[in-house]
């Protein structure tokens, strides 16, 4: 996973790009259908499954006393998530596996770029979640706790990948942004905080800090990818749809994704992660 | 809001960065300002913005939650602070937005983008309902858990059947929760297995198990606690500490909601488990075996407020106890379990201040300890006048026996049947704070408890009271005299939480009203001079409890959506026009007015006339109910047939009946009992929606609201209030206020004063100094007297060598008269004196010698007050036997000496005839005094007998034949007629004292008092001076008549007489009226 996130780190070209100063700061990936960027990403993908699948393992065998093999559910879960082959209804395909690879997209952005850049998160991640074993599961695909100047601050991440409807998706994301701000989401970032994240705060900070920190210091990562032959147009600005949002310009980071082959690029991640799924198997019998 | 005992709370809260007590509660108390307004249509003005109170209150939510609740190294009593200031936080922004708005609805998804709410296949998931939840197992781990009931039932029912293994055990987990949260009382569906499907992904499969192990243990737990398998308990209890720490060591950040959803539960179950019933200290014992196994069905927890008594004076009791709650906190249900331990191995006493209430907790009692074998429950709540009958004596009492009495009933059984108090184990007294009463009750209460101690070697006192504010000293007390430990518990734990604030007119209404007055008259001819104005309602409210403060940051302002009705007047001064506003006779209408309104958006109101017992009637013929159909429920025909029963007795239709039928009940003592019973019912059971109450609600009845008006702080009208008449008003409103808020259907209530005068508010200008003084009783937290002997002054008198004779007074004479010379010399006197707690505060270190020196003054005193009487001493006997003072026995002697020698009449008739003979006879002020008091007989055919002068014989007999109908059977109506010459039919309104109906009331129920007492001294004297051959039968009341039948007696002293019951029309050829409700107690076979 390590080499996937450098590997990836070393080929997207990252873009902050600020034309929309009454909305939003935008970031822009490119070079990511490249043939090493999507090798890396199927790998990166299938790590990250791996991980989740060798905890879910661990536990279910001290719930249920009953193991699974490794790289049986490690297929099934890379399966279920993307299907055993690119032969998927279309339905499968908008709403379950391209968003799911674009929520891990946001992941990995996370990963590659916040300690480093500032680009995403103004500071070092301390700790974030995982994303969701189905898409369509309720629930913010990403929340990060970072370092902003020494004080902790929260990274909500939504992705969404849309090929001719991702102006709709924005809106969509923004809208879930807005839960945040309206408190609706309180209860689930509340929960994941006590019973997990905010363990990953050095001590010292956290005792210092009120809590539901993230009220005073939050920032919105919407990602989206779409096809760069539709009408969107991620430069646009967008008060009324940004402008709603309760953090100031600079935590509004939208990062675009545009796409020259939308399908045909989740078709290579998928791809990609079938193939991985081999490695991470032989890596685990190993 | 906030009691004492919740403020601790507050300052118990750990030390967290931007987390301060005071603002906690403030900003706290704001949320439920909203809440309310919102529930009842006002908005808030001044206090904290809503999107600060929501923002506070949810990061209180959080810190609470991970700093206090969870951690494993906190306090029992720092983590039930902080669940319960989570649990508010929580509850009370719950679906509420950053404005403190309703949340509003989802927008619709893009096309071509999953509805993830479609998702949403089993409730937990749903955001409301999981912080419902959470919020009402936060409340059950701060030990509300009758809070936390209310919490539930938003949920919304399951929406069909769900599909997927881990959406079945979602669902079976919230079944199980919520039965647990509502201890099962409530009927649960059955446990859903929780089978792991093949080949379902693997975070499900956890999700689906974690949830079943919550939902195991969630029903285990409540099995247990209802006396379920032990065995079974600790393994499902294992198994969620296990998933916990298997998510915990995961680090699985997938299953949070899980993890916390199972982190609350274990919680909860601790807590929980600490309160079980079944782990209180037991005796080993098959009966109460079974009785803890029933109890625990129904009510399988006590509250906080009773475990420090469960844990230090249970089995047993072995330990006596004085406990101070407020009221509706726990108390009754401390003394149920007392006396179920102590009726294993002997037999209670249960004393209380009134008959009303010792029906009440002969009901209540003897429904709960129904599963008790070999015990009954009997309340003797006849008279206190001396009495022979069998049914009125207790020296048979059988073992496991509870017995409820007024303390002057029990004085009456400690001299009939001492020897009874030989196995008496513990006695409980309700209300103890009757103690410090005056004219003469605190004292024959105060002596009837040393003189049971005296009595019972064994007894173990639990004092209750909801006002006393030094338990400890009852403590001390009771240790001294028994040198048997005694506990003190003062907790001002409630269950409920309530808003205090002061009900006023909006001030700019009212200015602009003003200035505009020469426009609103300006078309009006010159001779008018009002103006009937409406200005709307303010309220002013404290945000921290009681009225302590009187900074404006404490308050806040409630603009109510309503308005209420002023005068505008005008009057001129040479060519000038003068305007003012006046609130001319405002109270009562603005208490109607307010009720009406209140009750009408779904408030159970009750609305306290503290002043007149008949303004009850007049303010609830002014509220505007809804209509209730009484025979639609079984509750309903209940209160519809006490109503005919009071339709019998009155002869007429009551004015209850129509006020029941549209949703208002009336508390006052201007009412039969059977009026009584049907208002209770009718509130109780939400019939009724607005009760009018009087101070007759002060004692104990369970009444609670979800909102108390308090009509005027004056209390009641006497030109010569006593002394302490202050603190005792203080204390009957604070009683009211208290019952604002009902555990489990409002967890906050609203307690708001109306003051005598109008007051006008704004948010520029709150005008609390005013507001305060208004209605000053808003600075205490709960009544609070202390417990003070009556006896004290004669016992310093009586050390002092200052007693005197002839300036006894009444509460020195009825200590006198309730040690009679027999008891000096066998030193039952000096046992009873020197285990009083008024000796014992006088010389704690020498009660003994002080006792003694108190009875040799008394006696003393006491013969020569008898020397001087021209009475023989027996006559102390016989005020010992009647409970009359001392002088009326003398009186009553001097003008009854004639006729002791005759023979006895020959019926109950003529034994009245004989009475009012005697009475006649006596100096016509003492004659007034033992009978009328301080009754006034204006509008009565018998006025005379009120006046200086000698009243003419026709007005006696024109008592005399009142008195004969009452003891007829005739109708309250007939009485009236005749009583008041009144043509029928008669006039039943109630609104004012001289009207017939509550004057004959009124006048019944003082002489069934007096002349009960009069007639009971006039058969002691038959009894002492001749003894008799023949059945003396002495009408004293309706519901009961003294009947005595002996034989002659050869000299004195003499055998006791033969005692027998008259329990029919039969023996004393007169009617004997049932009264609903109470008559089987009265009765015992």
């Amino acid at each position: 996973m390590r080499e996937a996130v450098e590997a990836l780190a070393g080929r997207l070209a990252l873009d902050l790009h600020n034309p929309c100063p009454g909305s939003h700061t935008l970031i822009r990936v490119g070079e990511i259908e490249a043939a090493e960027a999507v090798d890396a990403l199927g790998m990166y993908l299938v790590g990250m499954i791996a991980g989740v699948v060798a905890v879910d393992l661990s536990v279910t065998e001290r719930y249920l006393g009953i193991g699974s093999e490794f790289r049986a559910e490690l297929r099934a879960e890379v399966e279920r998530v993307i299907g055993a082959s690119n032969a998927i209804t279309n339905g499968f395909r908008d709403t379950r596996r391209n968003p799911w690879i674009a929520e891990c997209l946001g992941h990995l952005l996370l990963m590659i770029a916040g300690d480093e850049t500032g680009l995403f998160v103004p500071g070092r991640v301390w700790a974030a979640t995982v994303p969701h074993d189905k898409v369509s599961k309720q629930g913010l695909d990403l929340v990060a706790v970072y370092d902003d100047e020494g004080l902790p601050a929260l990274c909500i991440g939504e992705s969404k990948a849309s090929h001719t409807h991702a102006a709709s998706h924005l809106n969509s994301a923004v809208r879930l942004f807005r839960e945040v701000d309206l408190r609706q989401r309180d209860y689930e970032i509340r929960v994941t905080m006590i019973n997990s994240l905010d363990a990953h705060i050095p001590a010292d900070v956290r005792d210092r800090v009120p809590a539901m920190f993230w009220r005073d210091r939050r920032l919105y990562m919407p990602v989206i990818g779409f096809s760069a032959g539709s009408a969107f147009d991620p430069t646009t600005d967008r008060p009324a749809t940004f402008g709603r949002l309760l953090v100031t310009l600079d935590r509004r980071r939208c990062v675009a994704v545009s796409l020259n082959d939308f399908y045909g690029f989740f078709n290579r991640v998928a791809d990609a992660m079938r193939a991985a799924v081999a490695c991470y198997a032989a890596d685990a019998a190993e | 809001v906030f009691s004492t005992a919740t403020r601790t709370y507050f300052d118990r809260l750990p030390e967290l960065p931007g987390l301060d007590a005071a603002t906690a509660r403030r900003i706290l108390s704001s949320a439920y300002a909203d809440v309310l307004a919102a529930r009842d249509g006002f908005s808030r003005e001044a206090g904290p913005a809503a999107p600060e109170v929501i923002s506070f209150l949810r990061r209180l939510t959080a810190a609470l939650e991970a700093h206090a609740v969870f951690p494993d190294d906190v306090g029992a009593e720092e983590r039930r602070g902080a669940a319960f200031i989570a649990a508010e936080s929580l509850s009370l922004t719950q679906k509420r937005d950053e404005n403190g708005d309703a949340a509003g609805a989802d927008e619709a998804p893009p096309p071509d983008e999953e509805d993830d709410s479609a998702d949403a296949t089993y409730r937990l998931l749903q955001p409301p309902v999981f912080e419902a939840v959470e919020a009402a197992l936060l409340y059950v781990v701060s030990g509300l858990e009758t809070n936390a009931r209310l919490l539930l039932s938003d949920i919304p029912a399951a929406a069909g059947e769900v599909d997927t293994a881990e959406a079945v055990a979602g669902e079976d987990a919230l079944v199980a929760l919520t039965a647990f949260i509502d201890l099962g009382l409530a009927p649960a569906a059955a446990a859903q297995a929780f089978v792991v499907p093949a080949g379902a992904p693997l975070a499900s499969t956890i999700r689906g198990t974690a949830l079943s192990r919550i939902a195991g243990a969630a029903r285990a737990h409540l099995r247990w606690l209802r006396g379920g398998d032990e065995a079974e308990w600790e393994a499902a209890n294992a198994q969620l500490r296990e998933s916990v720490a298997i998510l915990v060591d995961a680090g699985a950040r997938r299953y949070a909601d899980v993890l916390h959803l199972s982190r609350l539960l274990l919680r909860a179950i601790e807590e929980t488990t600490l309160r079980a019933i079944r782990r209180l200290p037991a005796p080993a014992n098959d009966r109460y075996a079974e009785y803890l196994a029933a109890r625990s069905l129904s009510r399988p927890l006590i509250w906080p407020s009773g475990v420090d008594y469960a844990r230090q004076c249970l089995p047993g009791p072995q330990r006596h106890a004085a406990v101070a709650l407020p009221t509706g906190s726990g108390k009754s249900f401390i003394a149920e379990l007392a006396v179920s331990q102590a009726v294993l191995n002997g037999w209670a006493l249960y004393l209380v201040p009134t008959n009303a209430l010792a029906v009440q907790v002969r009901r209540d009692l003897s429904q709960a300890l129904s599963s008790l074998a070999e015990t009954t429950v009997r309340a003797f709540v006849g008279g206190t006048e001396y009495t022979e009958l069998a049914g009125e004596t207790i020296a048979d009492v059988e073992l496991g026996a509870v017995i409820v009495m007024t303390p002057e009933k029990c004085a009456l059984a400690l001299r009939r049947s001492p020897e009874a108090f030989q196995t008496l184990r513990l006695c409980v007294f309700d209300e103890c704070h009757l103690i410090s009463e005056g004219g003469g009750r605190g004292v024959i209460a105060e002596l009837v408890a040393a003189h049971i101690l005296a009595a019972s070697p064994d007894v173990r006192f639990l004092l209750l009271s909801a006002m006393v504010e030094n338990p400890e000293a009852a403590t001390s007390w009771l240790e001294a005299a028994t040198g048997v430990e005694a506990l003190a518990v003062k907790t001002p734990w409630r269950p409920t939480r309530t808003l205090r604030g002061v009900l006023g007119f909006e001030r700019n209404a009212l200015r602009a009203a003003y200035e505009g007055a020469p426009g609103a008259f300006a078309n009006l001819p010159a001779n008018r001079r009002n103006l009937r104005i409406e200005i709307p309602y303010a309220a002013l409210i404290n945000l921290q409890g009681a009225w302590t403060d009187l900074a404006d940051i404490e308050y806040a302002l409630l603009q109510l959506d309503f308005a209420g009705e002023l005068t505008l007047r005008r009057n001129h001064t040479g060519a000038t026009w003068n305007y003012d506003v006046y609130d001319d006779g405002y109270l009562n209408v603005t208490l109607a007015d307010v009720a009406s309104v209140l009750a009408d958006r779904g408030e159970r109101v009750l609305a306290f006339v503290p002043r007149n017992r008949h303004h009850a009637f007049s303010v609830a013929a002014n509220v505007s109910g809804e209509d209730v159909e009484l025979s639609a429920s079984a509750d309903g025909r209940l209160v519809s047939a006490y109503l005919r029963l009071a339709e019998f007795e009155m002869g007429a239709p009551t004015v209850l009946n129509d006020l029941i039928r549209r949703g208002v009940s009336v508390h006052s003592s201007a009412l039969l009992d059977a009026e009584r019973s049907a208002s209770e019912l009718a509130f109780q059971r939400g019939l009724a929606r607005v009760m009018v109450a009087t101070g007759t609600l002060a004692q104990g009845l369970n009444l609670p609201a979800t909102v108390v008006l308090v009509g005027g702080t004056e209390i009641g009208f006497s030109a010569t209030p006593e002394p302490d008449a202050a603190a005792r008003g203080r204390a009957q409103l604070l009683n009211a206020i208290g019952r604002s808020g009902r555990p489990g259907v409002a967890n906050h209530g609203l307690a708001l004063v109306i003051p005598n005068n109008a007051i006008s508010f704004e948010t520029q200008n709150l005008n609390i100094p005013e507001a305060f003084q208004r209605a000053e009783v808003l600075a205490y937290e709960d009544a609070s007297v202390p417990l003070v002997s009556r006896l004290g002054s004669l016992v310093t008198s009586a050390l002092e060598g200052s007693l005197v004779g002839g300036a006894m007074s009444t509460d020195e004479m009825v200590a006198y008269t309730y040690l009679p010379e027999a008891d000096v010399q066998d030193a039952l006197a000096q046992r009873i004196l020197q285990r009083s707690y008024g000796v014992w505060q006088a010389r704690p270190d020498s009660v003994q010698d002080a006792a003694a020196a108190v009875v040799h003054a008394l006696q003393g005193v006491g013969q020569e007050f008898v020397a001087g009487a021209d009475a023989p001493r027996w006559t102390t006997e016989v005020a010992y036997r009647s409970g009359l003072a001392l002088p009326d026995v003398f009186m009553l002697y001097g003008a009854a000496a004639v006729h002791l020698g005759e023979a006895p009449p020959d019926d109950i008739e003529q034994w009245l005839v004989l009475l009012i003979t005697v009475l006649q006879s006596m100096p016509l002020q003492r004659a007034q005094a033992l009978v009328f008091g301080d009754l006034s007989l204006k509008g009565l055919s018998f006025s005379a007998l009120n006046d200086d002068t000698v009243p003419p014989p026709d007005a006696w007999a024109a008592f005399q034949e009142t008195v004969l109908m009452y003891m007829r059977g005739e109708t309250i109506a007939s009485i009236a007629s005749f009583a008041t010459q009144t043509e029928p039919p008669i006039d039943q309104a109630r609104t004012v004292g001289s009207k017939p109906i509550p004057k004959t009331l009124s006048l019944i129920q003082q002489v069934a008092y007096r002349l009960s007492l009069a007639a009971g001294g006039l058969a002691a004297l038959w009894v002492e001076q001749s003894g008799y051959s023949t059945p003396i039968v002495v009408f004293t009341s309706r519901s009961s008549c003294s009947f005595i039948a002996g034989r002659r007696r050869e000299g004195r002293p003499h055998a006791p007489p033969v005692s027998a019951r008259c329990a029919s029309r039969r023996e004393c050829g007169y009617p004997h009226p049932r009264r609903p409700g109470s008559d089987t107690a009265m009765r015992p076979p």
